[in-house]
């Protein structure tokens, strides 16, 4: 695989970091990837509803080490166009955003990371582009990228915008 | 930290056998394994062993070649060794 080029752009108050991916499919399909179980678990985690719980599901990221599971609060749904959701305490309360819009025939997938004070935005920016290419790769049905490819040689890229 | 940095870092652990990992419920836990640590530091306590040994080796040489260079210069000079 080619050397991944990092993408992501922080905010000027360092509050936000953002990232885009343009697929070449409808947004439904696009939304398919981002929320369908079958279709997350290829590049991030199973999940399914917790019982009596309308506003938090149970993941499990397949393709970490050990498989670890968490817990997903859903703050927003909007079929087929924004996700909002927060990640549980095991990875430090992460509130992302999914945003899609309709370009012709293709789609543009826009995540935000609102971030918290005192993340190290040069360890989640590789992670976010390992996983925004795992989920470009697994809709594609290409091989799924290598984060060695991705950390730390896209470090600099998330540190120097500080 | 990332995740994936996480999952990295836990990887490389568990193929050196430093860490091992065992299923609890929902939860994984990677437990420290101290054997491969102890082998290292037993391997470190000998490497500084015989390294003393060796620096103690080149001191009595050092000595030893300082004497027998005084020895020879005072066989010349025999006048110098009482000056």
């Amino acid at each position: 695989m080619r050397t991944p080029i990092p993408t992501g752009k922080l905010s000027e108050d360092g509050s936000r970091l953002t990232l885009e991916r343009t697929f070449g499919v409808g947004i439904e399909d696009v939304w398919a990837a981002v929320s369908e179980p079958a279709r997350t678990a290829r590049w991030f985690a199973d999940w399914q509803p917790i019982e009596g719980d309308d506003s938090r599901v149970r993941y499990q990221m397949l393709h970490e080490e050990g498989s670890p599971e968490g817990i997903m609060t859903i703050e927003a749904c909007e079929p087929p166009s924004r996700l909002v959701v927060i990640t549980d305490e095991s990875i430090g309360s992460w509130r992302l955003e999914l945003t899609l819009t309709a370009e012709g025939d293709r789609t543009r997938l826009r995540l935000t990371h609102h971030l918290d004070p005192g993340i190290d935005v040069g360890d989640v920016g590789p992670g976010w582009e390992y996983y925004l290419d795992m989920l470009t790769a697994a809709e594609a049905g290409e091989p799924l990228p290598s984060f060695e490819d991705y950390y730390p040689a896209q470090r600099d890229h998330y540190t120097d915008q500080r | 930290m990332s995740r994936p940095a996480v999952s990295r870092h836990l990887r490389v652990l568990r193929q050196a056998g430093v860490v091992s990992d065992r299923v609890s419920g929902r939860q994984r836990i990677y437990e420290l394994q101290p054997g491969p640590l102890l082998e290292l530091r037993d391997w470190l306590d000998a490497f500084g062993t015989r390294w003393e040994l060796n620096l103690d080796a080149l001191e009595t040489e050092v000595h030893r070649s300082a004497r027998d260079r005084r020895l020879a210069k005072s066989d010349h000079n025999p006048e110098q060794e009482s000056a």
